[in-house]
């Protein structure tokens, strides 16, 4: 199997999460990756049942795990566990022209579970379909626009946070 | 002047189809259909290369493109009578079953050659490395060729434009909360997409892997709420049986006829020859829609046949149907294979003879969203899950289940990715392949 570019920057990431739980948070943070921080993937998302989810990531996951470069384990809890596989170090030979994106991400967002990068990445993905400016009508339609989509999965002022958040790191469309 | 524009909207126009009977269409929707662009479906193959394994297998995107819009169309009356409240009242309703015809019947116009077979030349977006899809292709026709004229000369007056067309399958959540269900009905997981090519596909491939109760399903499609309160497509407990076979025809169409060993190969075929015909390789951008119109089947038959002639050898083997044997499969979930060896004596094959001797191909698909945790207490001490969401309405019609929590077969179906690896070898160098690889997967094990 080669690697590209893109494929070590989706390792570099598990390896710097020390494992990432659950498939949600593994897309949630490669959607980032791509869609704020510009490392090419080569992955389409859309809108799914959690949020932004791409079927071309998905699909290279299973690559990885098929060929032993991921592994996923089960925890106690019930919940999986993406973590370096035992073909994991050979696979992140020569360059990584991403690797500060990768730790710019996990700086930014490393610390967030599945709940709230589900909202942070539906945000995300709408304001940019809303051509988000930042002015209040638009941070009204944004919320509304994420309450279409998670119904009362989420209180209209954590959203509102979660716009602030990403504005101020600088990921929302009005703020590059 | 209102009787002409009610008549406009009359369905009185008929198609008649193989599999639903009569297809009924208003005389505003028969202008779409008879545009150039829409009638180019005719000469697009639903199964793309298919036909040379299952001969009745001709049909094209036309046909299917009518059958979604039929489908759809029932899905919307069931819901309207089983929960009216969803979908709006009046003007408001009209609007929105117009809506949904329109995006179900445009949904597959921009469909390359031979459908899915050459995806791979789609090209990339040079920045993000994102290949086009041909829903990218669809969005640029919809909006900027003909089509575009004729829905904003006949539709604009129920408040339908080309651009609500793209916004039901790009930004559902613009139409506000109904299109977000609109969506489901036409490009969800229990899509009329999916109910249209499965059983249209079995019927004239003359296979029954696609076969399931469609009229039990539609008889009992409905919506519910799920636990956030939002709208999804789901189905009454009387019809779980029916939504079970749907999900299990969905897998057997795709290991036996989608996936099919011969199939494959001609897919790879006509991947090399496409490459061969196109510029630089590719198809054109979707900005490029007027050079992309003309590539179809009967463009790439008529070249194929003189590139055939001159002796291409791909060209040959789709035009003469020699394709290559397989020298070896293996299926991703068969634990008695071991994908890591398989990719590493992949490698010295290839090393070996080259890839003017011996091709791979590497089918994945994926016939049911995988199931993952949940629920589950997050870090964040909230209670979460990942699971997919087909439901199924309880009898009391109070509350709805998972479908995977009723029926062990789909709970499984989501633990298995369909991955099919198989290598084919060149006919007079077939034996020297097979013996090559039985010892190299030996050593690699």
């Amino acid at each position: 199997m080669t690697f590209s570019a893109g494929d070590k920057a989706i390792l570099r990431l598990v390896a710097e999460k020390h494992g990432i739980t659950g498939k949600k948070v593994f897309q949630k943070l490669c959607y980032f990756l791509q869609e704020a921080e510009g490392v090419a993937l080569g992955a389409r998302f859309r809108m799914h049942y959690y949020g932004p989810f791409s079927d071309d990531l998905d699909s290279q996951m299973a690559d990885f795990v098929s060929q032993r470069v991921l592994g996923v384990v089960g925890s106690s809890d019930g919940t999986l566990v993406i973590t370096p596989g035992p073909e994991f170090s050979s696979a992140l030979t020569g360059e990584e022209p991403y690797r500060e994106q990768v730790r710019q991400v996990v700086r930014n967002l490393g610390g967030e579970g599945g709940l709230t990068l589900e909202m942070l990445a539906t945000v995300h993905y709408l304001a940019v379909l809303q051509e988000y400016t930042g002015s209040d009508s638009d941070k009204a339609a944004l919320v509304e626009r994420v309450q279409a989509w998670k119904g009362s999965k989420y209180q209209p002022a954590f959203i509102r946070r979660g716009i602030d958040d990403l504005a101020a790191m600088g990921y929302l469309p009005s703020s590059s | 002047m209102q009787q002409d524009i009610e008549q406009m909207f009359r369905r009185i126009h008929s198609f008649r189809d193989p599999l639903h009977g009569f297809v009924r269409v208003s005389r505003a929707e028969r202008d779409l259909i008879d545009c150039s662009v829409f009638q180019r479906l005719r000469r697009i193959h639903q199964l793309g290369t298919g036909y040379l394994v299952y001969h009745g297998a001709e049909h094209s995107r036309f046909g299917h493109s009518l059958g979604v819009m039929d489908i759809a169309t029932r899905v919307f009356q069931a819901i309207k009578e089983k929960r009216p409240e969803l979908l709006g009242k009046g003007d408001e309703l009209r609007r929105n079953e117009q809506l949904l015809r329109l995006g179900a019947l445009l949904h597959d116009i921009g469909h390359p050659p031979f459908s899915h077979a050459a995806e791979e030349l789609f090209p990339r977006e040079a920045d993000t490395g994102k290949k086009r899809e041909h829903e990218d292709y669809t969005q640029a026709l919809i909006t900027q060729s003909e089509v575009s004229e004729i829905v904003d000369t006949n539709f604009s007056r129920l408040g339908i434009g080309a651009e609500s067309i793209v916004d039901l399958f790009r930004d559902p959540a613009k139409l506000g909360k109904v299109g977000i269900l609109l969506q489901d009905i036409v490009a969800g997981e229990l899509d009329a997409d999916r109910m249209d090519y499965l059983a249209r596909d079995s019927l004239l491939a003359g296979v029954t892997y696609g076969r399931y109760d469609l009229e039990r399903l539609l008889d009992t499609v409905t919506a519910t709420e799920d636990a956030e309160g939002v709208v999804h497509l789901a189905v009454e407990d009387g019809g779980f049986y029916a939504l079970e076979a749907f999900l299990l025809a969905r897998y057997y169409m795709f290991l036996q006829v989608y996936l099919h060993e011969d199939r494959r190969f001609y897919d790879l075929a006509l991947s090399k020859v496409l490459k061969e015909l196109l510029e630089n390789g590719k198809y054109p951008e979707p900005a490029d829609w007027q050079r992309f119109l003309s590539l179809d089947d009967i463009w790439l038959l008529g070249h194929m046949d003189e590139l055939a002639r001159q002796g291409n050898e791909w060209a040959r083997a789709l035009g003469y149907r020699k394709h290559w044997k397989r020298v070896a499969e293996i299926d991703e979930s068969d634990a008695r294979g071991d994908p890591v060896a398989w990719t590493n004596a992949q490698r010295d094959l290839l090393d070996r003879f080259g890839e003017a001797n011996v091709v791979v191909d590497d089918a994945k698909a994926k016939t049911f969203q995988r199931t993952e945790p949940g629920p589950y207490i997050t870090g964040e001490g909230e209670r979460d899950e990942e699971r997919p969401k087909i439901l199924v309405l309880e009898r009391d019609e109070k509350t709805a289940y998972r479908v995977e929590q009723k029926s062990e077969i789909v709970n499984n179906l989501g633990r298995r990715r369909v991955r099919i690896m198989r290598i084919y070898a060149r006919p007079d160098v077939f034996a020297d392949v097979s013996s090559f690889w039985t010892d190299a997967l030996a050593r690699r094990s």
